[in-house]
């Protein structure tokens, strides 16, 4: 049973009352003194975001939801969209942050692979990753063009330009969260081979992505103003992934020194490098989402010093995904998503349908334990800012239906950002890898998957 | 510079003040004066590669840091080496913190008409701004010493318990000044100091109040991190909407915590481990945001401060040494020993500094910076020279914590 588990009502009590003080106190504020003070607005809504989500999730374990589910709330009761609390340039402002949030998370998330696990479910993850992304970019492509006369500015679109925009939909559709998955690991600290599986298949899938989108994103230009292919866009690609993997490998060596011959906290340098090399790695035009993952990887499986550093990126994990999360609630645009809540929820539950079946095919085909047969689906529903970042860069290349693209992104990706957190715990929770949130890592031995 | 890169360079810094902090020993000065240096060097005044537009920009990270500094003087306050302060020694910090202050404001009441256009208008907060800057006595510097002499040592204890006890003193004195100082526009405080005082204490009780309830209902450390993170940030975002002095009502808010909580040593634990990663940055940044453009003014409340500070720090000094029970050995110069000055007042300088951007800023966290340099170089070998000859404070095994129940 977790720490918090063991909570008793009057402690619920307690985090309630303190709960609603905090949003009566900012409220306060805000109304009697409407004046925006810049960065220092900010902090102030980073301070809340971090005490609101932290009491939320608290309180919404209750009725059994994950704590993403509270930070997610959080921010949304918070922000701009419902209580004003965390304004809008606040919340732009707290994008910065959430860099650092990632760079942490994606290190976490290399340092969870190890190359014992990858190499017993190699075949498993495989298939999985060759029937995640081809069926459901199929079928969901395929749903996306099927419903163009819901979707406004599909219908208005020449077949070339639309089918382009369903083969866009359908990269989107593959993307999964990462963070999403590693936040309800860091809550659960599950053990198992569905936990294995999923952390796995999301850290993967992130290349893929990469890859499918600028063979996808060259294809679509194609469609969509003719002329040829450009093949320097591969070349761009090929040196953006190398480069990314070159920088993270360096990078993973180098902490693995550092971490080898000094005993020093390391918290300071892991700050340090989200917020330098993130910026840097951006002027560059490299991944720092892969590049971190290949860091943490490579002092995860070259270095004895790896749970050294998951321990100290897990240690910051209680605020970190507090922050990232309730920030992305802040930024979940509601009355838009209610704008066009029909079609958003017919693409999300047509993806979740498809994801299910592939899964299961997968599954089936390579004999995976009957685990992964039946809860293998549940950590890959999520989606967050990889799927946003996607579709920014979408809207950015095809400016003639980008808009409308970006909103309907929005709307689905709230749906499967509230949705699939709650579905992956459900599926920890039924496949019995959860609820070990007291006991020690080292005390677990590695489970095969 | 890069705004990016400067934080990446404070960062490097934090990471130093950790590891400046040795099991073995510790290693640089006290007060981090060679940061303070060392950000003068690279400022505007110095090399400029920080310039006035990256200060600017990182100004409310600074506004972050320093408050927090004030959170761990108000969660120390009452405390020294894990007891509580006798309420004699109480007593006297905080008779010496109003001596010193009072002394530092009447130069600030002084030299405000004489040295500045529209002096006049400007008195009360250069007196107020000079008395808060200079009226610290840092425990930093004598808990720096206290590791060196482990074993019972009432002169140590009694050095500790006034610079904690007198922590007060600036940290009201930073409240009165913003709230005497004209609100910005659009805040329905103008004009009402009192409101401005009172919202100051209520804020900061209210979050001390929050995060003691919180954190007695949860054990887990990186979960009360995130609570005395959030709700230290939300009191320093909601001070500047309010036009409050943040430290001020983040001490507060660490006094409340300590006094409500029931874990104190491990929350005491938990934000001391924060001091020196904290300190150095906030040294570095008021040293490259010193500003001499007031010329003559700067200089002289530069001086005049510590320079007032030892005319009356020595012979309280003085005074103290024959208070001292019997078997406690001082020097007639003991009260050199008490001149070291650090956080509060690198806090105080800095938060003035960017409340008030003009003369009263320039020469309030000149007199500050004045005070920690003076102190490093003045105090720190004094408190030493006390202490050795004292002679009762061979190292021996460290003291167990002993705190009187609350």
């Amino acid at each position: 049973m977790s720490a918090a588990g063991q909570r008793t009502w009057r402690s619920r009590a307690v985090q309630a009352v303190v709960l609603l003080v905090g949003f009566a106190l900012v409220y306060i504020a805000q109304t009697s003194i409407p004046h925006s003070n810049g960065m220092l607005d900010a902090i102030s809504g980073l301070g809340f975001l971090l005490l609101a989500g932290t009491l939320l999730s608290e309180l919404l374990e209750v009725v059994g939801l994950p704590h993403l589910s509270g930070y997610l709330l959080a921010g949304i009761l918070a922000g701009p969209h419902v209580l004003g609390l965390v304004d809008h340039d606040s919340v732009e402002r707290l994008g910065r942050v959430n860099a650092l949030a990632l760079a942490l998370i994606a290190l976490a998330g290399g340092a969870e692979l190890r190359l014992e696990t990858l190499r017993s479910s190699f075949r498993s993850l495989a298939w999985a990753t060759f029937l995640q992304t081809t069926l459901v970019g199929l079928v969901v492509g395929g749903l996306f063009l099927g419903l163009s006369s819901f979707i406004p500015f599909l219908a208005a679109l020449p077949l070339p330009a639309a089918m382009a925009a369903a083969m866009l939909w359908a990269v989107l559709a593959t993307t999964r969260s990462p963070s999403a998955v590693l936040a309800v690991t860091a809550q659960l600290r599950p053990k198992g081979p569905l936990t294995d599986f999923t952390i796995a298949f999301v850290m993967l899938s992130d290349i893929v992505v990469v890859v499918a989108l600028s063979l996808t994103l060259a294809v679509a230009k194609l469609l969509v103003d003719g002329g040829s292919v450009d093949a320097s866009s591969f070349t761009t690609l090929g040196r953006e992934l190398l480069g990314s993997v070159a920088l993270g490998t360096t990078l993973g060596a180098v902490l693995a020194i550092y971490l080898r011959f000094s005993k020093q906290a390391l918290l300071p340098v892991l700050l340090g490098l989200g917020f330098g090399l993130t910026e840097l790695l951006k002027y560059v035009h490299l991944d720092p989402l892969l590049s971190f993952m290949v860091a943490g990887f490579v002092v995860q499986n070259f270095s004895a010093s790896g749970d050294r550093l998951l321990d100290s990126v897990e240690k910051t994990g209680a605020i970190v995904f507090v922050v990232f999360f309730a920030t992305a609630g802040a930024h979940l645009d509601l009355p838009l998503l209610a704008s066009i809540w029909p079609v958003a929820v017919a693409l999300a539950g047509g993806r979740l349908l498809i994801t299910v079946a592939t899964a299961q095919l997968a599954s089936h085909i390579v004999k995976d334990p009957p685990l992964i047969r039946r809860w293998g689906w549940a950590g890959l529903v999520s989606q967050a800012g990889l799927a946003l970042g996607v579709a920014v860069l979408l809207t950015r290349a095809f400016p003639s239906f980008g808009d409308g693209f970006y909103t309907l992104a929005v709307g689905v990706v709230a749906i499967n950002e509230m949705v699939g957190p709650v579905l992956f715990k459900l599926g920890l929770d039924r496949a019995g890898e959860s609820g070990k949130g007291l006991v020690d890592r080292a005390e677990t031995a590695p489970v095969k998957a | 510079m890069n705004a990016y890169a400067l934080v990446v360079g404070l960062l490097l810094l934090a990471w130093a003040g950790d590891g400046l902090l040795k099991p073995e020993g510790k290693r640089g000065l006290s007060s981090g004066t060679e940061f303070l240096l060392a950000g003068i060097l690279l400022g505007p005044l110095g090399l400029g590669t920080i310039n006035r537009d990256t200060l600017e920009a990182l100004a409310p990270l600074t506004v972050v840091a320093a408050s927090w500094l004030g959170l761990l003087s108000g969660a120390h306050m009452g405390f020294a080496r894990n007891r509580r302060v006798p309420l004699s020694h109480l007593g006297a910090g905080i008779g010496l913190g109003v001596a010193v202050f009072a002394a530092c404001a009447a130069v600030g009441w002084f030299l405000a008409p004489r040295l500045l256009p529209d002096g006049e208008a400007l008195r009360p907060f250069l007196a107020l701004g000079l008395g808060a800057a200079g009226s610290e006595t840092a425990h930093a510097a004598v808990l720096w010493r206290a590791d060196e002499k482990r074993g019972p040592n009432p002169l140590l204890d009694f050095f500790s318990d006034l610079a904690v006890a007198d922590d007060i003193l600036p940290i009201l004195g930073l409240a009165l000044l913003f709230a005497l100082a004209p609100q910005p526009a659009g805040t329905p405080l103008t004009d009402e100091p009192w409101l401005s005082l009172a919202l100051t204490a209520g804020l900061g009780v209210c979050l001390g109040a929050i995060s003691a309830a919180l954190t007695r209902v949860e054990s887990r450390p990186t979960e009360r991190w995130g609570i005395l993170l959030g709700t230290a940030l939300l009191g320093v975002g909601l001070s500047a909407r309010l036009g409050l002095a943040a430290p001020a009502v983040l001490f507060l808010m660490g006094v409340t915590l300590n006094q409500l909580c029931d874990d104190g040593p491990a929350i005491r634990a938990m934000l001391e481990r924060t001091s020196r990663p904290v300190l150095l940055p906030v040294v570095a940044l008021a040293g490259a945001s010193l500003d001499l453009r007031d010329g003559r003014a700067v200089w002289v409340a530069a001086a005049l401060v510590p320079l007032v500070r030892l005319a009356v720090k020595v012979p309280l000094g003085a005074w103290f040494r024959t208070r001292l029970g019997e078997g406690v050995s001082a020097s007639r110069w003991m009260g050199l020993g008490l001149m070291s000055s650090g956080a509060i007042s690198v806090s105080v300088g800095i938060t003035v500094a960017q409340r008030f951007n003009g003369p009263v800023g320039h020469l309030v966290l000149a007199a500050a910076l004045a005070s920690v340099v003076v102190g490093e170089f003045l105090g720190t070998p004094a408190l030493r020279r006390e202490l050795k000859l004292a002679g009762n404070g061979a190292p021996s095994t460290p003291p167990a914590p002993q705190e009187t129940p609350s």
